[in-house]
C-alpha cells in the first residue's frame, strides 16, 4: 500500500521536492538553535512559551477533530462520510506528528526527551499529554491503514478494530482535554485557569479541524479526480459553524466573568490582547483581525443559502480557520505569560529563525499529508 | 519460511508497543509507592526589609549568591542588561510588583520605595513540583528545599509556567559565554536547562548557612527550621508582624518578609 | 527474488555506509593502550587507590557516576565510604583557592579572624565533613582532563557532557588545596 507514495506525476513530484528544501532550510535553522540555544526565539525569561507551543496547541485541535468524521461514521453508521472519514484520520496523523515536533524544538534538552518515560510523573499533565498524544498517533495509524487495506481488497475492515476504533473517539476528546489542563490548572496564570478553557478548545477544535477538512476535499476535487460528494461537506460545514458558534459562546462567557468581576488579575491579560498594555501592542490588531473573521464567519455560513454556495463556503472556512489560528495559534498562550507574576509587561516577538522552524515543521506535515493522501487516493482508484 | 513485508511491520510495530509496557510497569510501582513518613523539619527564611532597606542600592546578598552558584550575568551590546536571557536566584523587586496584592495607591512612602529581596519561596505545595514531567525537580521530604536536578531537566519550562513568583529561570544561551570567574566548587548550568535557587543544599551539607545570610552586613536574612520553637526564625517570626508573597494561591511560601 | 543483485549491491553498500566509524577508527593510527596512563595526578598522601580497583573502574566508572549523582543531588548523600573505611566526596567540583579568595571579598566564610586564604579553605573541607576528615572529589585525585578522562574517550569516540557543567579542572589552581 505505502509503495503507492511513489508513483505520482511531475506536479507531485515537484510539490515534495518544494516541500523538501523547505524542510531542509528549516532544518538549518534548527541547528542553529540547537548549537546557539532558545535565545535565537523572540522567547525569555518573562514570555517562555510561545510561538511553538502555541501551534502544539492549536495542532492538538487538528488531530482531535477527526473525530468529528469517526464518531458520525461508525458510531451513528452515516454511511455519506464513508469517503471522507479516512482522510479525517489522514489528518489526524501528521497533526499529532506536528504537534510532537512542535514539543521537540520546543525543549532546551531534546535528546533529553526519553526521561518522560523513565521518570514517569502522574502529578505532570505534561506526561499525561504525551502518553494521550502517543496513543491518539498509534491508533489513527492502525485505524487508517486497517481500513483501507479492507477497503483496497473490496471487504469489510476486520472486527477485531471495532473496538479500537470507539476508543479513538473518547481517546480523540481526551488528547485536547489533556492539553486544556496543561494551562488551566496552573494557579501562577490567571488568564488560562478558567474551567471553560478545555470546552473552548474543543469548540474552536470541531470547527477549525472540520474547516480545514472542507478545503483539502475542495483542493482535491480541484486537483485530482478524487471526490467526497457533495453532501458530506455540507454535513462537515454544519458541523464546523454549529461548533463555532460554540466558540464564540464560550469566548463571550469567559469575557463576562471577567469584566462583570473585574479582578485586575484576569482582566489586564485580556486588555493586553485587545487595547494593549503599557504600550505594549502587538497583538491588538491581530486579535481584532481575529475577531472580525469570526464575526464574518458566522455571517457567511449560519444562513443555509450562504454556506450551500461552495465558493462561499471556501471562503467561511478559511476566514473561519485564520481567526481559530490567531486566537489559539498566538493570542492564547503568550497572553498567559503577559503581564508576569509582578505585574510588568514583556515584550514577545516571534524572531525569523523561530517562523522559519515553525514553517519547517508544518512542512512536514503537509508532505506526509500529501503522502497519506496519495495513497488513499491511489487504493481508491485502483478499486473497480 | 516468508514473511511478507506488512507482516513484518505489523511484527515491528507490535514490538515496539512492547517497549511501552516497560515503562508503564514502573508508572505503575510508582503510583503504589506510599508518600514516605515526614521527618517535621522545614526550612524557612525570615527576610527583614526595615534593615534590608537601609543600606540603599546594597546588593551583597545577590553577588555572594551569584558568585557561588556561578549565575551569568548576560549584558546587550550597549551595556544594558538583558531582560531576555537573564536569570537570577535572588534579586530585588519593587515593593509593588513582589507584593502585588498589598499594594495600593495610599501606601506609606518608605514602604513604596522598599525594593524586596526575592528568591524561590521553596513553597509547602510547590506548583512547579506538580508540573514537572521528569521529576527534575522535587520537594526534600527532609527539610522541604524545593530542588533542581540539572542532570535530568529537559528544559520544557512547564515550571516556569507554573511558578506564580517568576522564581525560575532558563538557560535560554550558554552561561559559560560570559562567566568568567567560576567557583570550581560548584557547576555552571548548561545551556537548556532550568534553574533557581535551592536554599544553599551543598552548603548547609557542610554546616554553612546559605551565602545570601552570610552576606548580609545588617544581619536582615534569617534562616532555619521553622518547625522547631526555639529556633531564631521562630523567635523572630513570633515577635513580628510578618507578610508572605501571594498567600491567598495556597503554596504556602517558605520566604517571610518583615515590613 | 526480483531485482536480487540491485538489492544485494545496495545492502553491501548500506552496510558499508553504517561500519564507517570502525573502519575509520582501524585506520587512524591511536593507541589504545593504557600503560602509561595517568591515574593520580596529584601525589596526594595514603590516597593513591580509587574507590574501585583500576580495572573495575575503568569498566564501570560511567555506572558508578550516574548513580553517584543521584545519591547527590536526590538523596543529599555525598560521602561515600569503601569497604576498607576510605572516606570520599562524591562529586565533580573541586576547591580553587583563588576563587575562594574572590568569593571571600563580598563575604567571609570564618569568622576567626583569618584572613590567609588556604587555611580557610582547609576550614570548609574540614567542615565539609563535620568531623575533621578530608575526603577528596575525584578531581581532586584525577586533576588532569586531558590525560585522564579525554585520552581514552576520544579513542572511543564518547563525549560525555559532564564538563558542560561541571568545571574543568585546572592542575595549578589545585595545588594549594590538596597539598
Amino acid at each position: 500500500m505505502i509503495e503507492k507514495a511513489f508513483y505520482g506525476d511531475k506536479k507531485y513530484w515537484s510539490w515534495l521536492f518544494f516541500l523538501g528544501a523547505v524542510i531542509l532550510i528549516a532544518f538549518l535553522f534548527y541547528m542553529r538553535q540547537f548549537n546557539r540555544g532558545l535565545t535565537v526565539t523572540g522567547l525569555g525569561r518573562d514570555v517562555s512559551w510561545g510561538f511553538y507551543i502555541a501551534q502544539f496547541t492549536f495542532l492538538v485541535g487538528v488531530a482531535a477533530s477527526a473525530v468529528m468524521v469517526v464518531l458520525p461514521y461508525y458510531l451513528h453508521n452515516y454511511k455519506m462520510f464513508g469517503k471522507i472519514t479516512i482522510l479525517g484520520e489522514f489528518l489526524a496523523i501528521p497533526s499529532v506528528l506536528m504537534c510532537m515536533l512542535f514539543i521537540f524544538v520546543d525543549m532546551g534538552q531534546p535528546f533529553r526527551i526519553l526521561n518522560v518515560f523513565l521518570h514517569p510523573s502522574p502529578n505532570s499533565p505534561m506526561f499525561w499529554d504525551t502518553v494521550a498524544l502517543g496513543g491518539y498517533l498509534c491508533l489513527n495509524i492502525l485505524i487508517g491503514f486497517v481500513t483501507l487495506g479492507a477497503e483496497r481488497k473490496l471487504t469489510a475492515p476486520p472486527k477485531w478494530i471495532k473496538p479500537f476504533i470507539i476508543i479513538s473517539i473518547p481517546w480523540a476528546i481526551s488528547i485536547h482535554t489533556v492539553t486544556a489542563f496543561l494551562y488551566s490548572g496552573l494557579v501562577a496564570r490567571p488568564f488560562w485557569m478558567t474551567a471553560v478553557l478545555a470546552p473552548r478548545f474543543l469548540a474552536s477544535a470541531f470547527s477549525a479541524g472540520p474547516a480545514l477538512l472542507i478545503l483539502l476535499c475542495l483542493l482535491l476535487r480541484k486537483i485530482s479526480s478524487f471526490d467526497v460528494g457533495k453532501e458530506p461537506i455540507q454535513k462537515l460545514a454544519v458541523i464546523a459553524i454549529y461548533a463555532m458558534c460554540l466558540n464564540v459562546f464560550l469566548i463571550l462567557m469567559e469575557i463576562f466573568t471577567t469584566f462583570y468581576g473585574g479582578m485586575e488579575d484576569h482582566m489586564s491579560h485580556f486588555k493586553y490582547l485587545f487595547v494593549g498594555l503599557d504600550g505594549n501592542t502587538f497583538f491588538v490588531p491581530w486579535m481584532w483581525t481575529s475577531s472580525i473573521l469570526a464575526i464574518v464567519t458566522l455571517i457567511l455560513l449560519i444562513p443555509p443559502a450562504g454556506r450551500k454556495n461552495e465558493k462561499i463556503l471556501a471562503l467561511g472556512c478559511i476566514t473561519l480557520f485564520i481567526s481559530i489560528w490567531i486566537d489559539k495559534g498566538m493570542g492564547m498562550i503568550v497572553a498567559g505569560f503577559v503581564p508576569n507574576p509582578f505585574h510588568v509587561v514583556a515584550r514577545y516577538v516571534p524572531t525569523l529563525n523561530e517562523l522559519a522552524i515553525a514553517l519547517g515543521v508544518y512542512a512536514i506535515g503537509a508532505l506526509i499529508v500529501t503522502l497519506l493522501y496519495k495513497i488513499v487516493l491511489s487504493v481508491r482508484a485502483s478499486i473497480p | 519460511m516468508s514473511i511478507k513485508r506488512r507482516d513484518f511491520i505489523k511484527i515491528t510495530g507490535l514490538s515496539t508497543l512492547g517497549l511501552v509496557a516497560i515503562p508503564a510497569s514502573e508508572l505503575l510501582a510508582e503510583i503504589a509507592k506510599t508518600e514516605t513518613s515526614k521527618s517535621g523539619k522545614k526550612l524557612a527564611m525570615a527576610i527583614d526589609l526595615r534593615k534590608c532597606s537601609k543600606e540603599e542600592g546594597c546588593t551583597d546578598c545577590i553577588d555572594a549568591c551569584h558568585k557561588v552558584h556561578n549565575v551569568p550575568n548576560f549584558v546587550l551590546p550597549d551595556g544594558k542588561p538583558n531582560r531576555k536571557d537573564e536569570i537570577k536566584w535572588i534579586w530585588k523587586e519593587h515593593f509593588g510588583h513582589a507584593f502585588n496584592d498589598n499594594q495600593h495607591e495610599f501606601l506609606s512612602e518608605k514602604i513604596q520605595h522598599i525594593e524586596a529581596v526575592v528568591l524561590c519561596n521553596h513553597c509547602e505545595n510547590p506548583p512547579c513540583v506538580s508540573v514537572c514531567p521528569t521529576k527534575a525537580t522535587w520537594k526534600r521530604d527532609e527539610d522541604g528545599i524545593v530542588m533542581m536536578d540539572w542532570h535530568r531537566c529537559i528544559g520544557c519550562r512547564y515550571c516556569i509556567a507554573a511558578c506564580p513568583y517568576g522564581s525560575r529561570s532558563f538557560n535560554w544561551r550558554d552561561p559559560r559565554e560570559v562567566l568568567e570567574e567560576q567557583n570550581t566548587d560548584f557547576p555552571t548550568r548548561m545551556k537548556g536547562v532550568v534553574e533557581k535557587c535551592t536554599f544553599c543544599n551543598e552548603r548547609l551539607s557542610r554546616g554553612l548557612q546559605p551565602a545570601c545570610v552570610e552576606a548580609c552586613k545588617a544581619n536582615a536574612i534569617v534562616f532555619g527550621d521553622i518547625h522547631d520553637p526555639k529556633s531564631d526564625i521562630r523567635k523572630l517570626l513570633s515577635n513580628n508582624f510578618t507578610i508572605l508573597r501571594k498567600p491567598g494561591l495556597g503554596t504556602n511560601p517558605a520566604i517571610y518578609y518583615i515590613v | 527474488m526480483y531485482n536480487g543483485g540491485k538489492i544485494i549491491i545496495g545492502l553491501i553498500i548500506f552496510a558499508f555506509i553504517m561500519t564507517l566509524p570502525i573502519w575509520y577508527n582501524l585506520a587512524s593510527d591511536q593507541d589504545p593502550s593504557l600503560k602509561d596512563y595517568v591515574i593520580a595526578t596529584k601525589g596526594v598522601k595514603g590516597k593513591d587507590r580509587c574507590v574501585l580497583p583500576k580495572e573495575e573502574m575503568l569498566a564501570t566508572h560511567m555506572d558508578v557516576l550516574d548513580q553517584w549523582r543521584d545519591l547527590v543531588v536526590r538523596d543529599g548523600e555525598r560521602i561515600h565510604t569503601t569497604p576498607d573505611g576510605r572516606r570520599f566526596n562524591r562529586s565533580l567540583s573541586y576547591i580553587n583557592t583563588e576563587v575562594e579568595t574572590i568569593l571571600n571579598t563580598s563575604y567571609s566564610i570564618t569568622a576567626e579572624g583569618d584572613t590567609n586564604s588556604t587555611i580557610q579553605v582547609k576550614r570548609v573541607k574540614a567542615k565539609h565533613l563535620k568531623d575533621n576528615i578530608t575526603a577528596y572529589s575525584c578531581i581532586e585525585c584525577h586533576s588532569n582532563k586531558e590525560q585522564f578522562c579525554d585520552r581514552c574517550h576520544t579513542y572511543m569516540s564518547v563525549d560525555p557532557y559532564c564538563w558542560d557543567c561541571h568545571i574543568i579542572p585546572e592542575p595549578q589552581l589545585m595545588e594549594v588545596a590538596v597539598k
